[in-house]
């Protein structure tokens, strides 16, 4: 914050723009550490939004079950299971991205400076490397953070009606502190790249690398991407009868587990698939077994 | 924004029109999304402006509480109206400040029901583990008339000043007319309590 219009008057002892700017910078940014450690947006997200569907008009037989009324509680929790996971995906790529940027400022830069960078040719490839992979990170934290942002819009939605609220509230607690977590890594990403675009980058590009590290904070994120995904593909779905062909498989991965009769309709493009991964349980009733088949995309990464 | 741009009155929108039934198209989600993103971008932040206003923390909470609720009502019902808003985090900062200084109805109605009661209002901010030289900076802006207390809350948290101007409804040069004045007010009275062997509070 810098509005020095009112003149300068440290030398009457009073204090100068410059001292005023300081003080009041300072407080503010106490002042929201505070409030960030201790407040519990989270809870009042939801409370701001539960008070949507309650001005909801109720139908026949109740008050809505989603905003979306064509979507079965099945295809819902599926829905969710694919956003974790796609999640959990962008993260990987991200933490691959951070790490080829360590990489990038730990090896060619530590290089070019046993070289003195004599070559401006040198330094130029090693920026431009440098740069490219902070980008790299910067699009891949986007991509991530639109991952928790559609998986957290989702959950929310679906919370409060869904017989396993209090599951989709934990991941969606958990999805929104992540998402945060997700601004933050991005603006360092973004910090990163700016100041590789100065002049001085070695100096600086070192300077960051002591000083932010995307990948710890990556790893710390990732690990709770696993933490919303790996319960939610718990949870048992019964798709029995269900229309879920709306819903956009790409993988039967979030399937595993899922319960569906002849009743249930599958995209088109997966229906041979699941059929081909499902063992029956009961006569006309079966459940999609993936184990460690070929289709199967664990999430579980080292 | 212009004199003629139309912008629900951060004091009350007419909420009246819209329908709340139906699918969202997926325009709309994408609409709720991005709302989610700016709560949580803002919230903390707006908590924190209307506490440089005066606020003790619980007062600030119920004020942001109310006025990101205020916006979610305005998004549901009318998306249209909500995308129109120019300034949205000033406009959001003003809505939280009417709030807090002219509450509708029963002050400090819970938001979230239930299991917790409401910190008790304290004189000041009331934050002990603040440190001294922040609950000096809260002191003297709390010595500010209203008007300029919120100018400079505004400019501590980044608005532009076309933003906070319009959002006050005054204009920019009333505005840094303001601002000069709190200025060398807050110096005046930050000189005399945090310099060394100065008054203390």
């Amino acid at each position: 914050m810098k509005h020095s219009d009112t003149g300068d008057t440290g030398d009457r002892g009073e204090m100068t723009d410059e001292q005023l700017d300081q003080l009041l910078t300072a407080a503010n940014s106490e002042l929201l550490e505070h409030i960030e450690a201790t407040a519990n947006p989270t809870q009042v997200l939801s409370a701001i939004t539960r008070g949507d569907r309650q001005d909801h008009p109720a139908g026949p037989g109740g008050p809505p079950t989603s905003h979306d009324p064509g979507l079965s509680p099945a295809a819902a929790m599926i829905s969710h299971r694919i956003r974790a996971r796609s999640l959990v995906l962008d993260l990987d790529l991200a933490y691959d991205r951070a790490s080829d940027l360590t990489l990038t400022l730990d090896l060619d830069l530590a290089r070019a400076s046993e070289r003195d960078l004599a070559r401006a040719s040198d330094r130029d490839l090693t920026l431009a490397s440098a740069r490219t992979s902070a980008l790299a990170l910067t699009r891949a934290l986007t991509s991530a953070r639109a991952s928790a942002r559609n998986l957290t819009y989702g959950l929310l939605e679906d919370a409060r009606t869904s017989a396993h609220a209090s599951d989709l509230l934990a991941a969606l607690g958990l999805a929104s502190i992540l998402a945060r977590g997700l601004n933050s890594v991005r603006d360092l990403a973004r910090d990163l790249t700016r100041a590789l675009t100065l002049d001085r980058a070695l100096d600086r590009a070192r300077e960051i690398d002591l000083n932010l590290d995307p990948g710890s904070e990556l790893r710390v994120l990732r690990a709770r991407a696993r933490e919303i995904a790996e319960p939610l593909n718990e949870l048992q779905v019964d798709a029995s009868d269900a229309d879920l062909s709306d819903v956009e498989i790409r993988q039967l991965d979030p399937l595993d587990g899922v319960i569906w009769t002849r009743g249930t309709t599958w995209p088109a493009d997966v229906a041979a698939q699941v059929e081909a991964h499902s063992e029956e349980i009961r006569p006309g009733v079966y459940q999609v077994r993936l184990g460690n088949t070929r289709d199967r995309d664990p999430l579980a990464r080292p | 924004m212009t004199a003629g741009d139309v912008q629900p009155d951060p004091a009350g929108p007419d909420l009246s029109s819209g329908s709340l039934t139906g699918p969202l198209p997926g325009n709309l989600v994408q609409v709720r999304a991005d709302w989610i993103d700016f709560y949580d971008t803002h919230y903390h932040r707006v908590v924190r402006v209307v506490m440089l206003n005066g606020a003790t923390r619980a007062e600030a909470e119920d004020a942001a509480q109310e006025a990101f609720k205020e916006s979610w009502d305005l998004l549901v019902k009318d998306p249209d109206r909500w995308q129109a808003v120019t300034g949205k985090a000033a406009w959001i900062r003003t809505v939280a400040l009417r709030r807090h200084r002219r509450p509708p109805g029963p002050r400090h109605r819970p938001l979230i029901a239930g299991d917790e009661l409401p910190d008790l209002p304290a004189d000041g901010p009331g934050h002990d583990e603040l440190t001294v030289q922040t609950q000096l900076v809260l002191q003297a802006l709390r010595a500010l008339d209203e008007e300029a207390r919120t100018v400079i809350a505004f400019d501590m948290d980044g608005i532009p000043t076309a933003d906070t101007a319009a959002a006050l409804g005054i204009t920019q040069q009333r505005l840094r007319d303001v601002r000069k004045k709190a200025r060398t007010a807050l110096k005046k009275l930050l000189t005399e309590t945090s310099a060394p062997g100065r008054r203390q509070p």
